[in-house]
């Protein structure tokens, strides 16, 4: 399993750390290819466990360190790197690795190696404009191609459901690898994360040098607290009767909150309705923009991730009742596990609890992707983006039934969302054992919420332990329950 | 031929194109024509001709049965019914017995006759409503648009009207059996049309041993479980966990179907063929012993716009703002296939997931006709209205209350999730008013 939290202290020495000592570019011995086997799911049978293979570049950014992106190492099973383009491949390891920010670094035991390898320089300024290159190895030889920066924009991540700033570059045509590194000169000013057409054209989006070295610094320095975010909707102040019927005159100026998304534990001190003013010093404009001392107007999203992480107090100016206050916003942190219906779960097996044939699972991006998005029914679908209202709660489902005498008459179901069993309420996975351990005159009682086409099943309590048995042994489960907390 | 024009529903006090379309209908007893409801829907203007008669005489249409796809019309002009024997309805056919259709559809001018078998008999989906789902009967005949209204006929009597087809499949067309055309003429006898009772109760299968044995029905073979029970009416008859025996005079099977005329057929069907208000007896298992029901079932209309329409869309317009009901044909018109989960989950999903939550009738702000007294409003378009002025909008009129009572400096109108909102100056508002119906040339600022 991946340590996530504990960086090694060879990150403390990182090459980039140290302005002034940038090397003349020497991509052959800083780029490197990475080959990352992972364990993939079927969640229509999620005790089967499939393999997949893909290869990323990598960057070297430090002793015995490559940088590269999380996309793909999930799950991670091997890693080989090779160096040079072509030639062996050597095991390494992950040592760590956060989807939120999309990063991974990796480490090679054998010291053979690091031989001839050298840190590249991450760049710690990236112009708005002009000329870059991405460099890869591609058949066997280095490969450096131009790419016209087109602009820096907040956008959405690529693992994550959270803006963060990206640099966007203009891309004619050709193939383009996950995590291809952009340079200008012998500097690398981002890592490439996808490439996707727009109105103007082929893009590439990569993560920038700025962030990352960001984030390794958090990371050398025992920092990392994961990624801050807003947990609140705005929307513009373009409308002057707004901002007349809320008192504020002048020309038109700060954002107005229109809803919080209420996370256990962490104090509302926005309310809907205020105008938001200032955040960290900057004005914010009547469109939400603020003018960013690097890139010009930017949206005001990045000044969650900007230089700031999860448990930062950020300054905020607000109007509220007529007048200005000075609040001070606790960043709260970024996670799957805040959402009733985690985005992703990453680097764990998927839960399941098979009773009697049926499948139960908690409800989770990944489900819902694996069983196909265009199926799942409004009734689970209308959660998503959801906030959990209370610490662990989940929806759970019955995902499927697999075919068994004892199950007569229920194979049919699928996708419903369990309320109670055995009269226990069900709102997080872990309950199912506590419930089917507690069947009420011989029967287990499986109720299903309001809205799903039937609302309860029956099976015997008796049979049910022999019938769990003979799925298991029928359908080749080795293991049931798989309950991960 | 018909001449129609649908409604704008994103602008609904005026009307698309005028279309020309076509379909096929009979004449029965009471100098009256019976067609598909589809056939007429948004219809200007009907004309009919008889078989080899190229005369056009002008119709009207009596009665719709937007459930049932059916429809009446009638001629006035002296002479068009002269010399023609009305048909008369018929027994339902058997399954594997021949039917010929009769109709005009697509491809020529003159009378087109198919010939098929009755494939399978069962509740089908109503495409034309969209909301509901009666008897109909399959045939691998040919039906085609144009056949739309037209007669199956067997042993010179009427067994059915085409009504609709399966795209992709081949060998297959639809027709209203004579238990749904006998209802709907029944229903119409009084001078009104109800519509197909709903019984609003999810009947589940029943097969499972252990769940029989839960429900105490061990010396039983058949019976269905009644599980959510969805309208005040039916909770108050029935309970969750009740097991229907009998419906009328048809033994419920596990698998919450009836034999019906030698067909296997979902008991809603029952249901369905019952007149709005009638009582049907039923036989429950309820606490290990039978008890007999007497269940008034209705037509309940209230959620008629999940369903297509054929009515015009009703509408406020103030200061520019555009408010209509969201519906089936409001979201097919304004979003085609890519409506967002939140109204297909509002229009269809809601009511039977939150009752308590569910408004009666969803408003949209449709459009934002632009005028200096609106122009900065943020949302211009197809946007679920949650509340204005404090007020949650359950409906239309809450609308007009919440606009017309306001006493305010200004309207503040709060969209559904995420709850984002807009600011109209009232009294700008209020001026603007009548400019912008000029403007954009509105009759009347209303439609309820």
């Amino acid at each position: 399993m991946i340590p996530k939290t504990a960086i090694l202290s060879l990150l403390l020495s990182l090459f980039f750390l140290s302005p002034g000592t940038a090397a003349a570019a020497d991509w052959e011995n800083s780029l490197v290819r990475i080959e990352a086997t992972r364990h993939t799911y079927d969640y229509f049978q999620p005790w089967i466990r499939r393999s997949a293979t893909s290869r990323n570049s990598g960057l070297v950014v430090g002793e015995k360190t490559i940088l590269t992106t999380a996309q793909r190492m999930e799950n991670n099973v091997l890693t080989r790197l090779q160096k040079g383009g072509q030639g062996e491949w050597t095991i390494g390891r992950l040592v760590w690795i956060d989807y939120y920010s999309n990063l991974a670094l990796l480490t090679v035991d054998d010291e053979a190696f690091w031989e001839d390898l050298h840190p590249a320089t991450l760049a710690e300024k990236i112009p708005n404009s002009g000329t870059a290159q991405s460099v890869r190895w591609h058949e066997r030889r280095l490969e450096l191609r131009e790419l016209d920066i087109d602009r820096m924009k907040i956008s959405k991540g690529r693992l994550a459901n959270i803006d963060m700033l990206y640099l966007e570059l203009d891309f004619e045509t050709g193939s383009f690898d996950r995590s291809e590194i952009i340079a200008i000169d012998d500097e690398v000013v981002g890592i490439a994360i996808a490439r996707y057409s727009s109105s103007s054209g082929e893009k590439v989006q990569a993560i920038p040098s700025t962030f990352i070295r960001s984030v390794l610094q958090a990371q050398s320095e025992s920092d990392w607290r994961g990624l801050g975010f807003f947990n609140f909707f705005w929307q513009t102040t373009e409308n002057e009767a707004t901002l007349d019927q809320l008192g504020l005159s002048g020309p038109a100026r700060g954002v107005i909150i229109t809803q919080l998304l209420s996370l256990p534990g962490h104090p509302d001190v926005l309310r809907p309705k205020d105008i938001l003013l200032k955040i960290d010093g900057f004005s914010i404009d009547s469109q939400g923009d603020y003018q960013d001392p690097d890139y010009g107007p930017l949206n005001l999203e990045y000044l969650a991730t900007r230089n700031r992480w999860a448990g930062d107090q950020v300054p905020m100016s607000v109007w509220r009742d007529g007048k200005a206050h000075q609040i001070t916003f606790t960043l709260p942190k970024f996670g799957y596990e805040n959402f009733l219906i985690p985005p992703a779960r990453y680097d764990s097996t998927p839960e399941y609890y098979v009773a009697g044939g049926l499948i139960f699972q908690p409800v989770s991006g990944g489900l819902i992707d694996g069983l196909g998005r265009e199926r799942m029914p409004v009734r689970i679908i209308r959660h998503l983006s959801k906030m959990r209202p209370e610490a662990n709660r989940e929806l759970v489902v019955l995902s499927g039934v697999l075919p068994d005498p004892f199950n007569e008459g229920y194979r049919s179901h699928n996708n419903l969302i369990v309320a109670r069993i055995n009269h226990h309420s069900i709102t997080r996975f872990s309950d199912l054992e506590k419930a089917f351990a507690d069947p009420q005159d011989g029967f287990h009682l499986i109720e299903f919420t309001p809205g799903n086409p039937i609302d309860k099943i029956v099976l015997n309590a008796s049979g049910m332990d022999l019938a769990t048995r003979r799925v298991m042994f029928r359908y080749g489960i080795q293991n049931n329950p798989v309950i991960n907390n | 031929m018909v001449y129609l024009q649908p409604p704008d529903w994103d602008r609904p006090w005026q009307w698309e194109r005028i279309l020309r379309s076509s379909g096929s209908g009979f004449i029965i007893e009471g100098n009256r024509i019976m067609t598909n409801a589809h056939v007429v829907a948004w219809a200007k203007e009907i004309m009919v001709r008889r078989f080899q008669d190229s005369r056009l005489y002008p119709a009207k249409v009596s009665y719709v049965g937007r459930d049932c796809d059916l429809a009446i019309l009638t001629v006035e002009a002296q002479g068009f019914f002269d010399g023609i024997e009305p048909l008369t309805l018929g027994e339902l056919p058997e399954v594997r017995s021949t039917v010929f259709t009769f109709g005009y559809p697509a491809g020529g001018q003159q009378i087109s006759y198919t010939s098929g078998v009755v494939s399978r008999i069962e509740i089908q989906t109503y495409t034309y409503p969209g909301d509901r789902r009666l008897l109909a009967i399959q045939t691998d005949a040919a039906i085609n648009p144009g056949n739309s209204g037209g007669p199956v006929i067997q042993n010179d009597r009427v067994v059915g009207v085409a009504f609709q087809g399966i795209p992709g499949l081949e060998n297959t067309g639809f027709f209203i059996p004579p238990p749904v055309v006998e209802h709907f003429l029944e229903d119409i006898a009084d001078g009104s049309y109800e519509g197909c009772p709903i019984s609003d109760i999810d009947l589940e299968s029943l097969h499972n041993p252990a769940q029989r044995n839960y429900l105490g029905l061990t010396s039983k073979t058949g019976g269905a479980r009644i599980g959510q029970l969805l309208t005040k009416s039916v909770q108050d008859h029935l309970r969750t966990d009740d097991v229907l025996l009998q419906i009328d005079q048809w033994p419920v099977a596990r698998d919450a179907s009836v034999l019906y005329e030698g067909n296997q057929v979902h008991a809603e069907l029952i249901v369905s063929l019952a007149q709005n208000g009638d009582t049907i007896p039923l036989k429950i298992w309820r606490e290990d012993q039978e008890i007999s029901v007497d269940l008034p079932v209705f037509a309940d209309r209230s959620r008629e716009f999940a369903g297509n329409l054929y009515r015009a869309p009703r509408y406020y317009i103030y200061g520019g703002l555009v408010f209509t009901p969201l519906s089936r044909n409001y979201l097919s018109s304004a979003f085609g296939s890519n409506a967002s989960s939140q109204l297909v989950y509002e229009l269809f999903h809601r009511w039977r997931t939150e009752p308590e939550t569910t408004r009666t009738e969803p408003i949209m702000l449709a459009n934002v006709l632009p005028h200096p007294a609106n122009a900065n409003l943020r949302r211009k378009s197809r946007v679920m209205i949650d509340s204005i002025n404090g007020v949650r909008i359950e409906k239309l009129e809450d609308v007009i209350n919440a606009i017309e009572q306001c006493e305010d400096d200004w309207h503040t109108i709060r969209y559904a999730e995420p709850y984002d909102f807009d600011t109209l100056a009232r009294e700008k508002a209020d001026d603007a008013h009548p400019a912008i119906l000029r403007t954009y040339r509105i009759a009347n600022d209303r439609r309820l």
